[in-house]
């Protein structure tokens, strides 16, 4: 509760910060995105049964003048149905999510430099078993978010610098030795909990971020536009210690390092759009593992490279103001991992490190009912492969499948 | 003649170039209020002044006070309003073409023959006009085209749908959408009457709103991605899984070795469930100090095919498994390895105790088990067990069933004392997502190529045991753990050497 209390407390002063800039020429204009969709996921060849999912953005905006707008924006989803990119393992089939956010953002536009200034809540919830229910997953997590952004037209390109400061929780999940001891002295084992509680964490999930990004884009000629940008994420787990060599837990904390790349290109005739997409980002984690079943120590567990090049293809049917669409994309992801190694299909450990592909390829369709509302429908299929053969855990060579088809209303 | 005839070519053509764009293209003729051009490659903005002469390339914009009106040597004319952004790309006497980047330019075009042309872009738009007065106005994402004589044709970038303007007509572009089939304009002249209509200042705004919230969209999506990175983790270090019953089990698994005893190491494994928590540990206790790598020794601990005998013997082990208030210990010593008719080498412990204890109750041993004729070969150890700690007390009497039918992996066993006390034993093998395995599933693995060893299927699994007994009030002791420990250890194996 007090994590919610902070998260509004913020937005309330966001809000008292922007209204000074309140005054009677204000123009209301709400705009709305709803989807409804119902679909079903395939893993292998097992089907799950089929479910729903439904999304509302609104935000009901309020522009001050020409120069500033306050806008504030609701989400709220609800999703029975599994994407080919969420988590395979631990009962995924099972399981439906929802999320509620809010944001509030204020913009203003004076001689040319754009800066917006947004607060941020999310609460994500998760079920995933007959035994959780909403507010009771596992993975829950509670995220508030303080960000700034300023962009301007520089020298041809729109460009964007944003720094972001958020905070998330996981309000369900602390260690299991944390909350242990009274367990354990009541079993007469006090000597094992100190033994292995020694330094360990609480709230180990729990991280805050630091992002500092720079987005530039152009439109090169009439057909051809391009958009670069650069990331850096400074990831702080305050309540997560390291991982010795012999299993223990020192008094170091983990930390994260994330850069990230990326470059697009977007070549437009006629109806058509042919688009490529590139990412590249590096992991850097202080982070070491233990796995106490096969008594290993695994050296820089978490830090990764990751690459992946996205081509797509899109094509404007129609006539009118409103025009159906037609997408096609292929996404490749490969991932290495700097110290993470690979295991056999019995468990044991080899010299090569942990190598993920994945390959997703994705058709939608889009149609203009009438007026803003719009039917769609998609198909996407993941392929996942890995020298991981060890699945004990977590499966790393797979193929799943979903479709889905809906409405959407825009307003 | 022919060289005088190359001469003059070349003159044409350098001409050609000059007027090409690497000279003036068009003057200021009249500015006011804040306008500056840029000349690339420099960097530097500076202000313009009436008569200065513009190049292909330019840039020129205007402050908020702003204005400033183009002359071209084509004989067009532009009008660029306050708080805009052009570049000139081409400006030949056949053929101008500019970028509007924000605001709004006004042209006037001198009629065009059949090859000249005059286009203005914006990034949803190109305004192609041929002898008119027109007006492009940006604003965010939405271009909008006023012609006030002759016609425009106006092209959407995505799409390439086009419409053509008459005179006091108007049409709104936005991307990847048609052009606004063309509205009248009230009065022809009397510009930015549809500018200012509501519900062009409306779409305006509602285009940039909705960009505005699809950007959140897409930087909630990116975040996400972090908190879904985590919980991978969890579930790929083995973490959180579903039990037989399909509960929820957050699952930690530790291996300690105690600061200055080197011979000696402890496996402990920690179940959470909602609203319980059940806990198991195992102590080693060797004839000789570990290795640094524990598997040197454990993976041999109850089973060896070496030639000769392992060098580490497991002498002791001390297992509980607890549920906080019950417990079911597992205590043996006098550990030793003995050669079997095959030359390999079998463990046995030479005492080994099984005792219960309900929360604030006294420990009772059910049974104990000691090896005899211990001298010879593995085959001729003889085992001798004790019940209720009396040699006059009979064996238990034992009942066993598979409650999900003979094909699947569950088993319950029960034995019952001859003084009433019992204890059953529920054993399940499940994957990840709590399915009980069945003979199917293991023949399935079998056949499906994985190497002909069970034990690749086998590690794959997790274990379960749920102990219930008359000690514990009715409450019961129900742990998970991952096969792969009790593989390495030899404690189960399946394989087909």
């Amino acid at each position: 509760m007090e994590k919610i209390i902070t998260g509004l407390s913020g937005i309330l002063v966001f809000v008292l910060v922007c209204s000074n800039n309140i005054y009677a020429e204000a123009v209301f204009t709400p705009v709305a995105d709803i989807s409804l969709n119902g679909g079903q996921y395939f893993l292998e060849a097992e089907p799950s049964s089929f479910g729903g999912s439904a999304n509302i953005d609104f935000a009901p905006a309020l522009n001050f003048s020409k120069e500033s707008a306050l806008i504030p924006m609701i989400n709220m989803g609800y999703n029975g149905t599994q994407d080919v990119h969420d988590l395979v393992g631990g009962g995924t089939l099972t399981r439906e999510s929802a999320d509620i956010g809010g944001t509030l953002k204020y913009i203003t536009n004076i001689a040319g430099l754009k800066t917006k200034l947004r607060v941020n809540y999310k609460k994500s919830l998760i079920n995933e078993t007959k035994d959780e229910d909403w507010t009771d997953g596992l993975f829950d997590y509670n995220r508030i978010l303080f960000g700034a952004q300023a962009e301007r037209l520089f020298a041809g390109y729109d460009v964007s610098l944003a720094v972001d400061f958020y905070s998330a929780q996981f309000p369900n999940y602390a260690s299991l030795v944390s909350q242990t001891e009274e367990e354990f002295n009541s079993s007469i084992d006090t000597n094992t909990h100190t033994e292995i509680s020694q330094n360990a964490g609480t709230n180990v999930l729990d991280y805050s971020d630091i992002k500092a990004g720079i987005d530039a884009s152009k439109k090169h000629t009439d057909v051809l536009s391009a958009a670069y940008g650069y990331s850096i994420d400074l990831r702080n787990y305050a309540d997560q210690t390291v991982v010795e060599s012999n299993g223990s837990f020192s008094s170091g904390k983990r930390k994260d390092t994330i850069n990230s790349i990326n470059a697009g290109l977007d070549y437009a005739y006629r109806r058509a759009v042919i688009g490529l997409k590139s990412e590249m980002s590096i992991l850097s984690s202080n982070q070491n593992s233990y796995d106490a079943d096969a008594t290993k120590f695994i050296d820089n567990y978490y830090s990764y490279i990751k690459g992946a090049v996205t081509p797509s293809f899109a094509l404007y049917l129609g006539k009118g103001e409103r025009l159906s669409r037609f997408r096609m994309w292929w996404d490749i992801d490969l991932t290495g991992y700097a110290g993470r190694l690979a295991r056999e299909e019995e468990g044991g450990y080899v010299t090569d490190k942990v190598k993920q592909l994945d390959n997703s390829f994705g058709i939608s369709y889009r149609y203009p009912v009438f007026d803003s509302f719009y039917a769609h429908m998609q198909f996407s299929r993941r392929a996942a492969s890995s020298n991981m053969k060890y699945e004990g855990n977590y499966k790393y060579n797979y193929t799943a499948t979903n479709y889905y088809a809906g409405l959407n209303w825009q307003y | 003649m022919k060289i005088k005839i190359k001469i003059l070519s070349m003159a044409c053509l350098m001409l050609a170039v000059t007027v090409n764009g690497y000279g003036e293209v068009a003057k200021i003729a009249s500015l006011k209020g804040t306008v500056e051009f840029l000349r690339p490659p420099s960097p530097e903005w500076s202000a313009a002044s009436v008569s200065f002469s513009l190049e292909r390339g330019d840039r020129l914009k205007t402050g908020a006070d702003g204005e400033v009106s183009i002359a071209f040597t084509s004989g067009h004319t532009a009008n660029l309003g306050p708080k805009s952004d052009i570049a000139i790309k081409i400006a030949t006497a056949d053929d101008t073409r500019m970028d509007l980047f924000k605001g709004k330019l006004r042209s006037k075009v001198k009629k065009l023959s059949k090859n000249q042309g005059y286009e203005i872009s914006t990034p949803q738009a190109v305004c192609a006009v041929r002898g008119t007065e027109f007006e492009v106005s940006l604003s965010d994402n939405m271009t909008s085209v006023k012609v006030f004589e002759g016609i425009v044709q106006a092209r959407e970038m995505v799409t390439g749908e086009s419409v053509n303007i008459n005179a006091g007509q108007y049409s709104n572009i936005t991307k990847e959408s048609n052009p606004t089939d063309p509205q009248k304009m009230e009065d022809e002249k009397a510009d930015d009457k549809a500018d200012k209509s509501e519900s062009s200042l409306q779409n305006s705004s509602k285009e940039q709103i909705r960009n505005e919230m699809f950007e959140e969209i897409s930087r909630d999506a990116v975040l996400s991605r972090a908190a879904e990175e985590i919980k991978k983790a969890e579930y790929e270090t083995g973490k959180a899984m579903i039990d037989a019953h399909g509960y929820r089990v957050r699952l930690e698994e530790y291996v300690v070795r105690p600061e200055g005893i080197d011979n000696e190491f402890k496996y402990v494994v920690l179940n959470e469930r909602k609203e319980r928590f059940d806990f198991g540990k195992i102590n080693f206790e060797f004839n000789k100090a570990l290795p640094e790598d524990l598997t040197d020794a454990t993976a041999g601990m109850f089973y060896s095919k070496s030639a000769e005998k392992p060098d580490w013997i497991l002498t002791e082990l001390l297992s509980v498994m607890s549920n906080t208030k019950d417990l079911v210990k597992e205590d043996a010593s006098g550990g030793d390895m003995l050669a079997d008719a095959n030359g390999n080498w079998n463990h046995y412990f030479g005492s080994y105790e099984f005792s219960i204890k309900g929360q604030d109750k006294a420990e009772k041993i059910l049974w104990e088990q000691t090896a005899g004729n211990t001298g010879g070969s593995y085959e001729d150890l003889t085992l001798s067990t004790v019940y209720l700690e009396d040699p006059s007390v009979p064996e238990p009497e034992s009942k066993t069933n598979s409650p999900s039918g003979t094909d699947a992996f569950h088993r319950y066993t029960k034995d019952t004392y001859s003084d009433g006390t019992w204890i059953s034993a529920e054993d399940y093998l499940i994957d990840d997502e709590g399915d009980i395995q069945t003979s199917q599933d293991l023949a399935d693995n079998f056949s499906s190529g994985i190497g002909g060893n069970l034990n690749d299927y086998l590690a794959k699994l997790n274990f379960e045991r749920k102990y219930e007994s008359s000690e514990f009030d009715g409450r019961d002791i129900d742990l998970v753990f991952s096969t792969k420990l009790l593989l390495d250890s030899g404690m189960i194996s399946m394989g087909v050497e």
